[in-house]
């Protein structure tokens, strides 16, 4: 065999080598991957009645997958429940937990149209009180947005979408606020208007920098409003849905070229002002409007 | 001589007026910060107006730093949320001392989801969660009840449906976006052996779109075959495709 052929067939086996692995790394398209639970791995102090919960990432098909609960005693038998709606998996202990350290080992469950996602063990400690106040929670604070434009692993092409950056005012409860959810709704926006009833749009954990990102369709040149309330882990619920942020929404493609500095930051402000000055002082000195 | 005296007594005058002017528009500018401060950190203006005299009766700017310090938690937040901003950290910790039920101009009532604190408790709306029939809860958002929650937003991430085409075979595939909020584009692929033939005579037409719902598949009611007036949504069998 002669060193022309031979090159050609290294060469395409390692071109189909790195195809493969490339395959292998691209994100799986919409399976059901764990991607928070209530409460958060390695969370303290959680009350004797909470319910214990997953959140997966797509809508998945619960076809009884065993739940695993072990705590200091062994085994803890639990009542399983899937919430379609919400994509949530919950185990309610039969009784109420004893103090200790707990380990619970929630299924990698089924896509409805892809493969079985990933599962998720998370350890905890039981405390030794139970929930019994609903948290308390003064709504969102601020919100910023930008444009994203991502390669979609399910249609192999570039998908917009809003990000929206919502800040979220002070909140407590009667057990530690790092496990309560936020339950966050569009207001307006979308196909909700300001009569229309609030759409629930993400349950994720309360995040210790008080700020959470949610994704929309990019429509835009439309008005978008937010909300939230908290969610401790018996299920009590938090005001604070009265406090509505909103943003005016444009569409895409847009356009940076006359901003100094990109984005919204404290730099960019001072920079503009600088050069708004500077141009004033160049106008004055060359007699402009004397 | 006496003209040099009084001239001597005439800037010193001036320097004391210009001085004294200064003075005023320092304490014109101190209070306004202090009340622009006082927007932000949703304190009440009103609250501070003995301490806004004192500082333009003393002409001094000292004043301001006898402000409480902004609390960061609250930093940036509306000035509709203000009244929470005096509940302190652990407030829920103390059920027997609502921080409103002190105050004589709240009436308590049973909470109702209106967007005011019916109940006195310091916590607009405050309602507890109703479960719906197919799973989640309702929530009192804005002042009204929210929707029951769906799986998806616009379609079962993976999932499949038919679409028409201006191409060489008029048929096509449409993917769900792994987040479920939309489909891909429209990727063209031979039409089944059945559609092939109207594919082929009525291109993009209402005929391959009935053949595609006969066939069997979820398609893009692009001719508005069911007449509801929109183009974008999906006829067929559909049920693994649209959000359960």
């Amino acid at each position: 065999m002669s060193a022309e052929p031979l090159r050609i067939v290294r060469a395409t086996i390692a071109v189909a080598l790195l195809l493969a692995a490339r395959a292998a790394d691209a994100a799986p398209c919409g399976q059901p991957d764990i991607d928070a639970t209530f409460p958060p791995h390695g969370a303290e102090n959680v009350p004797v009645n909470a319910t214990l919960s997953a959140h997966y990432s797509a809508p998945a098909d619960y076809d009884d997958e065993l739940v695993t609960l072990t705590g200091p005693a062994g085994a803890v038998p639990v009542d399983v429940a899937y919430d379609a709606a919400e994509s949530m998996l919950r185990a309610q202990p039969r009784a109420e937990l004893g103090a200790g350290l707990y380990e619970l080992a929630w299924p990698a469950l089924r896509g409805l149209a892809t493969n079985r996602g990933r599962g998720s063990t998370v350890t905890f400690s039981i405390g030794t009180a139970p929930d019994v106040e609903a948290p308390r929670f003064s709504g969102l604070t601020r919100l910023s947005w930008d444009l994203s434009r991502e390669q979609d692993p399910c249609t192999d092409s570039l998908e917009d979408r809003f990000w929206f950056d919502l800040g979220l005012g002070s909140t407590s409860d009667d057990a530690p606020t790092s496990l309560l959810a936020v339950v966050v709704f569009e207001t307006r926006g979308g196909g909700t208007t300001k009569s229309s009833p609030p759409e629930q749009i993400a349950v994720v954990p309360f995040p210790e920098k008080r700020v959470v990102r949610v994704e929309r369709q990019a429509i835009g040149d439309e008005t978008v409003c937010f909300a939230a309330v908290t969610r401790d882990l018996a299920n009590r619920v938090s005001g604070g849905g009265d406090e509505e942020v909103c943003v005016e929404t444009t569409a895409p493609p847009f356009f940076y070229g006359c901003s100094i500095a990109s984005g919204s930051n404290r730099t960019a402000a001072l920079g503009s002002v600088l050069l708004l000055l500077s141009l004033l002082f160049a106008l004055r000195r060359r007699g402009f409007g004397a | 001589m006496l003209r040099g005296r009084n001239l001597k007594q005439t800037l010193r005058d001036t320097c004391q007026d210009v001085e004294r002017r200064r003075r005023r528009h320092r304490t014109y500018v101190v209070v306004l910060l202090v009340l622009a401060a006082c927007a932000r950190t949703g304190l009440d203006p009103s609250d501070l107006e003995p301490f806004v005299d004192d500082g333009i009766a003393t002409g001094g700017s000292g004043g301001a730093s006898s402000l409480p310090p902004p609390d960061a938690s609250t930093a940036g937040m509306l000035q509709d949320a203000a009244p929470d901003a005096d509940v302190p950290e652990d407030a829920g910790t103390d059920s027997s001392v609502p921080p409103d039920a002190e105050d004589p101009s709240c009436l308590p009532e049973p909470e109702a989801c209106n967007e005011r604190d019916d109940d006195c408790n310091g916590q607009v709306d405050d309602l507890p969660a109703e479960p719906c029939e197919g799973g989640g809860f309702r929530y009192c958002v804005a002042g009204r009840m929210s929707e029951c929650p769906r799986s998806c937003e616009v379609c079962v991430p993976g999932s499949l449906r038919i679409c028409q085409n201006n191409y060489c075979t008029f048929w096509g595939e449409q993917e769900c976006a792994a987040d479920g909020r939309g489909f891909g584009p429209c990727r063209e692929r031979r039409p089944p052996q059945r559609c092939s033939s109207i594919a082929a005579r009525k291109h993009n037409s209402p005929e391959l779109e009935q053949c595609c719902i006969d066939d069997g598949y979820c398609c893009l009611d692009e001719h508005d075959l069911d007449r509801d007036g929109n183009r974008r949504d999906m006829l067929g069998a559909c049920d693994g495709v649209r959000c359960p």
